[in-house]
């Protein structure tokens, strides 16, 4: 027996995170009535525990959805799939995985834009490998720095400007773009071992700055300010000092009166009509298959479900997926390589366990062009940090591999050591190759009976040589601030992280993208896509920001345009 | 206790002996038996099959890896020697002396190691890290609300008792 459905919105949502989070907001103030479909619940600053087995180990808030669907890896497309060596899974909760994030909110930089034609430009025209397929986005950060500035303004970043109109600071990153606005929050709080890096980093050279937070260093707009607990990545805020859309973004655009947000909502395809468009989605709640039906969709979950979702909302315009009608869904993805490094600077109390992993000293010197890349068997780089919050099972685990890792001379390690480790943080820029592949694993399939994404994708040599000559940076870094000893965890690839770009790549020709310059599917041009899914390069950082910042301008696109989107 | 692991007749003994041997007794503070270590992992069999499973077959292996060598089970074994022994399984060399660790020695000395660190450093709640020995060890001082600027200088912070997660339950509904 079927349900009504409900009656036709003007745009519904799949996914109400970090991105529509926020582009909701000038949806729904212009007066569109908007669905949002949420997979998980609503989550209050009461339930988050500071407890690093169920947040960092059991990842609890990803059990909604994310994790019991955690996607399939394989290196080539001869290969079988099976269970990727890491995975780290997503939130699903209204707010997204922006509720455990450790809210590092940087900038791409100007370079990341073009970054093809820049490394060709350089280096010759022969520099990148056959089958690289890194490309230039169809914008440049000048045309993306207003909205850069709106998020950072509307959520309360903390941070210095190191180039304010073209003026430098060195208090700020001079390597950074040029911004038209200054933070609206200072950063968050310095620490004996920032500064002591701080100190060691502009001693050799470099160019240090305390990293861009998207955690409130002061109230801010009716919302609380950090308290510095030591529990943040991989934990929702227990104040509420996270820059997540369920605190700011998605009240506002409740209190319109125009958003309507179903929880525990979980989509499962997005139909489309007999000429092609997108008629609404479908979603599963309470057991229960409810069709809504839309004049536009927004698609915005993380990666890996965007990709899913259109691969598996075929119809008859679009027998291969919505999106899919030039094989271009999948395409082009890419994964940082997240390094945790650590020194050890004997008899000194660091006191690094506590705060929180944005409270660092960052810098740019290693990141994008900044250095010269020549003979050097990569391109692209990381922003490198040294960062505060180690936990205690972590710290007992990352330690130099000339200790030994248990029995007594890893418990005189610990006991001598224990309050003396510093922690360094590298995000490594992955290029995507014409061989990497998001598609549906055929052998594999969720609890639902959706299949499984399978990713195809591994470390090329490139990937070692950034890893050995970055890591070699941070390691300089930290003998200079005076560490004995420093510990490099092996190159892995990490496959399934929250740090997974492309799929639904963002460009002008319909044979080498997924959506266009705005967001929208080329093929279908009333679904918007929200989320890093649609970067053509990746940068060496975090990506909610930019992430957020594609996301207002799609919005304001849509609402543009909305008589031509709409019809 | 009534849980799968101890039903598989005498495996308690071994379990117990990997954490000794993991996290001796020593002049560095207590070690992984007095912090309950050996609840948290059988915490963690009583919940999932799979890690309960793991550990039966591999315990199992242990001892037989231990008469093969020894002519004893690995519980009656010497710290000396169940560390020699332990220290060939993380190296992967067990397989040489025609030892069968399922599904690999590497692969079950990670996951007991990973379980050792949890149970050693994760909050008390869960089981294990009991009297806080792990934290202790680790000069870590506990959970901490709201860490003031003198908490994060280089050098020794304010005295504080060391909290875990049920000594801040009140502060914390106080905001």
């Amino acid at each position: 027996m079927s349900h009504r459905n409900p009656s036709p919105a003007d745009v519904v949502v799949v996914g109400l995170g970090a991105t529509a989070g926020l582009a909701v907001g000038p949806l729904a103030e212009a007066g569109l009535r908007v669905v949002a479909l949420e997979a998980g619940p609503h989550r209050v600053d009461n339930e988050f525990v500071f407890d690093e087995i169920a947040n960092d180990h059991r990842n609890w808030l990803g059990d909604p959805k994310a994790n019991h669907e955690v996607p399939t890896w394989r290196a080539r497309s001869a290969e079988e799939s099976g269970d990727a060596a890491i995975a780290i899974t997503m939130v699903n909760a209204v707010g997204g995985t922006a509720i455990h994030s450790p809210a590092q909110y940087f900038r791409l930089l100007p370079w990341h834009f073009r970054e093809r034609s820049s490394i060709i430009e350089r280096y010759g025209e022969k520099a990148l490998p056959e089958g690289n397929a890194i490309a230039d986005w169809p914008l440049d950060y000048e045309e993306l720095e207003p909205y850069y500035a709106k998020v950072e303004q509307f959520l309360g970043v903390s941070g210095k400007a190191g180039n304010l109109n073209g003026e430098l600071d060195p208090g700020g990153n001079v390597l950074e773009g040029t911004r038209s606005t200054e933070y609206p929050l200072g950063p968050l709080r310095r620490t004996g071992f920032t500064e002591m890096m701080a100190t060691a980093a502009r001693e050799l050279g470099w160019h240090p700055f305390p990293g861009a937070a998207g955690i409130r260093s002061e109230p801010y707009a009716g919302l609380p300010a950090c308290t510095y607990c030591g529990f943040c990545i991989c934990n929702g805020c227990w104040v509420g000092a996270k820059g997540v859309t369920s605190l700011r973004g998605i009240p506002e655009a409740v209190a319109t009166g125009n958003l309507e947000v179903v929880t525990e909502a979980r989509a499962v395809r997005i139909d489309s009509h007999a000429d092609g468009r997108a008629a609404g989605v479908t979603y599963v709640k309470d057991g229960r298959e409810i069709f809504q039906p839309a004049r536009a969709v927004i698609l915005a979950t993380f990666t890996f479900e965007n990709v899913r979702l259109l691969l598996h909302s075929s119809g008859s315009k679009h027998p291969a997926g919505l999106g899919n009608d030039l094989d271009q869904v999948g395409r082009y993805p890419m994964t940082h390589q997240i390094v945790q490094m650590r020194g050890v600077f004997p008899g000194q109390d660091l006191n690094t366990l506590s705060g929180t992993y944005a409270q660092g000293t960052f810098l740019d010197d290693w990141e994008a062009d900044n250095f010269d890349h020549s003979g050097l068997g990569f391109f692209g780089g990381s922003t490198v940090g040294m960062v505060m919050e180690i936990k205690p099972i972590s710290a007992a685990r990352g330690i130099p591999s000339n200790y030994p890792r248990w029995g007594t001379g890893w418990k005189r390690f610990l006991s001598e050591n224990g309050r003396s480790l510093g922690e360094g943080l590298l995000q490594i820029e992955q290029h995507p190759y014409q061989d990497f592949r998001l598609d549906l694993d055929p052998r594999r399939r969720d609890g639902s009976g959706m299949p499984l994404v399978r990713f195809t994708i591994d470390l090329r040599d490139s990937d070692r040589a950034a890893f050995e000559f970055l890591t070699g940076k941070v390691r300089t870094w930290f003998e200079a601030a005076g560490a004995t000893d420093v510990f490099t965890p092996p190159m892995m690839l990490q496959a399934v992280t929250p740090h997974v770009y492309g799929g639904t790549r963002m460009g002008d020709d319909p044979a080498a993208s997924a959506v266009d310059r705005w967001g929208f599917l080329h093929d279908t041009p009333n679904v918007g896509v929200l989320g890093i899914s649609t970067l053509p390069s990746c940068g060496g950082r975090n990506p909610t920001l930019t992430a957020q910042a594609l996301a207002w301008r799609t919005a304001d696109r849509l609402v543009e345009d909305w008589d031509e989107i709409a019809a | 206790m009534d849980v799968g692991l101890e039903k598989a007749a005498g495996q308690l003994e071994a379990l117990r002996a990997l954490i000794d041997t993991l996290v001796p007794d020593d002049e560095f503070g207590p070690g992984g038996l007095a912090a309950g270590v050996d609840h948290y992992v059988i915490h963690l069999c009583t919940d999932d099959e799979t890690v309960a499973a793991a550990y039966s077959a591999n315990l199992a292996a242990l001892d037989r890896l231990s008469n093969g060598e020894h002519g004893r089970p690995f519980a009656e074994l010497d710290l000396v020697a169940r560390t020699e022994l332990l220290a060939a399984v993380e190296a992967g060399d067990a397989t040489a002396v025609g030892c069968d660790f399922v599904p690999d020695p590497a692969g079950f000395f990670g996951l007991a190691h990973e379980h050792m660190l949890q149970g050693m450093f994760g909050d008390p709640v869960h089981g294990g890290n009991r009297d806080l020995i792990g934290w202790k060890l680790l000069g870590y001082r506990g959970i901490k609300l709201k860490t003031d600027p003198e908490d994060q200088r280089i050098g020794p912070p304010p005295e504080r008792p060391v909290a875990s997660m049920a000594d801040i339950t009140a502060e914390r509904a106080r905001g």
